[in-house]
Parts: structure tokens; sequence; C-alpha cells
């Protein structure tokens, strides 16, 4: 089993944690305080490829295989310290991009494709709803087919992105087709008739990222909009939530990599009691800890890489590799505060961040109580 | 490959004894058989019986609305070629 990176692959990881560190982080702070969407960033990030990175060539894209796109979106987490733009792009790449390349048609390709490529187009994905959370595929939003148009009806919540998106990917049963059967997913353009976007929740961590509520009123959208056949929901969103559940959770790896360096400098530095504090074994440990929760998360995350590469489902895989990453960050996030002490708790330090963002992981893509419903499904209990 | 495949969703994905024997044409969604997760772990045994490879574009309704559905399915896979079970 070969774990080493290719020449092109160190060379491209490199480049994408220099250009986060210099490029991602400005003015993080103030824009954190305000809840800011960093559109500078975002389309910095365009420009050098990250949106691009799953979509094929034709359509705009690097066309990069699954592993390569995991180790760049480790490598934007080891650099960049904005995990709500992190949040933002991860949720378009693997629940909007990702839908499009693997089920849609060619037309909606091209429509939609070179657009998010080149940061000029944000989308977002569309699923949870007041009444069906972690129940996310019982949901009340009904699609009613009216000769060549469905005319959408329904509410959702909490949709990453949706304040700044030009087009969401909506899911909604199908009025004539009870039950999973009938779910089916539509694009839809914020801007058409019958779509109320809003925003403004306060959130405690990913500030950076823009959440808001989606209200469909008689949206009539072209049969055209249909991603996939009638009934394929749930194929798109399990689809989704595989690759968000291992790809998205790669940027996490590394801000856990950023996190153990930045604790190993300061407990190699900072001295108490007549020496680092990194010699005493309640520090050290920790940090041990937290290496190991970080190579850990890392081989989860790419074998769910490597076998989405192959063509294959990986549910269990890529429900413990979500589990376990995101509870790790909350952890090493917490050993990060308490190696810095004092400092740690400060806002100025940058690093109680990452404790608010990390929270969140435990909770999007499926709550941790789900991932661990899901393995012991796959397990047969 | 219909025994084999009804053997497995009988003893591992039904969980109302009153639904059993199972019919090759009941419909496992309406019946609340298959639900989206008990889809996936019948993808993981039908990859491992049958040694196909199923992308995320093949796990629609209609290629797992029955024993019936899902062995059409399978067939359609290999033309002109019986999927065996292995092991």
């Amino acid at each position: 089993m070969d774990f080493s990176l290719s020449a092109e692959q160190r060379e491209l990881t490199e480049a994408a944690a220099g250009f986060a560190r210099g490029k991602l982080n400005q003015d993080l702070a103030k824009r954190e305080a305000a809840g800011e969407f960093p559109w500078d960033a975002w389309r910095a990030c365009a420009d050098f490829g990250i949106q691009g990175l799953p979509v094929p060539t034709e359509l705009g894209g690097a066309g990069s295989d699954v592993l390569t796109t995991a180790l760049v979106m480790e490598a934007l987490g080891y650099g960049c310290r904005d995990n709500g733009l992190l949040f933002s792009l991860n949720a378009q790449m693997w629940s909007v991009e990702l839908p499009l390349v693997i089920f849609g048609t060619p037309e909606q390709q091209r429509a939609y494709l070179p657009g998010l490529v080149s940061g000029e187009v944000i989308g977002g994905h569309a699923m949870t709803e007041p009444g069906s959370g972690s129940d996310a595929l019982h949901m009340r939003s009904r699609a009613e087919r009216r000769g060549d148009s469905y005319v959408l009806n329904g509410a959702k919540q909490y949709i990453t992105n949706a304040p700044v998106a030009d087009f969401l990917l909506v899911y909604a049963a199908l009025a004539d087709r009870p039950g999973l059967a009938g779910l089916s997913t539509f694009l839809v353009d914020v801007s058409a008739p019958g779509v109320v976007v809003s925003g403004g929740f306060e959130k405690m961590g990913l500030r950076t990222s823009p959440m808001g509520e989606v209200a469909l009123s008689d949206c009539r959208v072209p049969a055209t909009s249909r991603l996939g056949p009638e009934g394929a929901g749930m194929a798109v969103f399990n689809s989704s939530m595989e690759w968000e559940r291992s790809c998205l959770f790669a940027s996490a790896a590394g801000a856990m990599r950023r996190q153990l360096e930045e604790c190993v400098a300061y407990a190699r530095s900072r001295e108490q009691f007549g020496q680092p504090i990194g010699k005493f074994q309640a520090v050290a440990g920790k940090l041990a800890d937290m290496y190991v929760r970080l190579e850990a998360a890392r081989l989860l995350i790419y074998r769910v890489a490597w076998l989405k590469q192959q063509g294959r489902p990986a549910p269990a895989e890529a429900a413990a590799a979500k589990l376990f990453t995101s509870e790790a960050w909350v952890r090493s996030s917490q050993d990060a505060i308490q190696t810095h002490g004092a400092w740690g708790y400060l806002k100025e330090a940058g690093i109680e961040r990452d404790l608010r963002d990390a929270l969140a992981s435990t909770i999007y893509s499926g709550t941790s109580e789900i991932q661990r419903v899901v393995l012991a499904r796959m397990l047969g209990l | 490959m219909e025994t084999v495949i009804n053997d497995y969703i009988s003893r591992e994905l039904v969980h109302d004894p009153a639904l059993l024997p199972l019919a090759d044409g009941t419909p496992l969604l309406e019946t609340g058989i298959m639900d989206s997760l008990s889809l996936l772990r019948l993808v993981v045994f039908l990859e491992e019986r049958f040694g196909v490879t199923m992308g995320d574009t093949d796990l629609l309704p209609e290629n797992f609305s029955s024993v019936n559905a899902i062995c059409a399915y399978l067939r359609a896979r290999q033309p002109g070629k019986q999927a065996t079970a292995h092991g």
C-alpha cells in the first residue's frame, strides 16, 4: 500500500497551502465579527482553481481525481483560518457541483458548471426543512407536474449559501408519488417567481458562511430543471452526503494539522517552572493525542476518497470518516485552547474560533447521532 | 438470483414478520422494507455477491422496487451473461 503523494500532488498541495495562507485570511477577525461573506476570497479561490477541481475539463474544471481534490482541500484547511469560507466552498463543491457532474444532463452541466467553476455563480443545497432535519427524506416540500413544468411549494431551512446563491438544488416529493420513490431534485434560480430567500441567522461559528431560509410558493420551474429522473432525489442526496462526509472533512483534517503545529510550537517555547511546557507529560500527552486523531482522520478520509475514486458506494466508510473527524476536530480545538491557556481563550489569539467552527461539524452533513445510526444499520443492527 | 436476493432481503431487511414470506414482486419501498439506509446495505451485498460495481446513478427507486426489479437491473448490467453469486 503506497501512501506517498505524487510529485504533482505535493506541488499542488504546497501551492494551495501557500495560496490559502497568503490570500484567504485577510481581515478575518473583522469579517467574522460582522458575519460577512468573503466575496474577494471566493473569487480568489475560483481563480486558483478550487471550485473547478472535481469538474471535468470540458466544462471548465481541472478534472482532478478524488484523492487529489481531497488533498488540496486539506491543504486549504491547513493554510486558511476562515473555516466559514471553506465550509461554503465545500458545500457547493460536494453537494451542488458533484450532483451536476454525476446526474446532470449535458445542457444542465453547460448551464451551471462553468459559472460555478469561475466563481461567478454560487449554488446551494436545499434539503433541510423545519420539520425534517435528521429525518431529511420525509420532507413536506411538494412538486406537482403540470405539463412541461413543475410547481414547487414548501419551505427549506438552514440552507448554506442561500443568501448569496444564484441557484439552489431543491429537493421535493412528487405530489402524485408518495414516499421515497417520488423524491426528486430541481435546479431552481433564486430569482424565479415564487422563491423567497431570507438570511440573517447569527451563528456561533462558521460566521462568514451565510445561511438562510427558502420559501417556495407556487414556484414554477421547467421540467428540464429536474436533476436526474423523477424519483432520483434519494440517489442524489445519498451521493451528496457520501461526498460531503468524506471530502468536506479533508479541510477539517487540514485545520487539525495547523492546530497541532501551532500547539507544538507554543509548547516548545512557552516556559513555566523553568522549562518548556511541552516537557510536562500532561501537555505532551495532549499533543500526542492530537497527532493520533489527525492521522486517524486522514486515513479514514482518504480511504473513502479512494473508494469513491473506484466508483464504489462507501456509506459506512463515509459515515465513519465524518463521525470520527468531526468529533476529533472538536476535541483538538479544545486541546488547542487548553494548551495555550488564557491566551487561547481570547478572541484576538484566533484559537477559540476553531472550536466554535468545529462544533457545527458534528451537526451538518448528518449529526454524529445519525452517523452512528448509519453505521449500526450497515452493521446489520 | 431471485432466491439469493429474496433470502438476503427477508433475513436482513424485513423487520415485520407479517411481510414474510416475501414475494419477488412485493413493492419494497411502499411497504417500508427499503429505506435509504437499507438500500445502501443491499447495494454493498449485491456488489459483493454478484461482482458488480454500482455508481451513484444506479441507485434509483425503479432499480430496487422489488426483487424482480433488482434482478432485471442486474441482468441488464450483464447482457448475455447470467449474473452469478460469489461465495
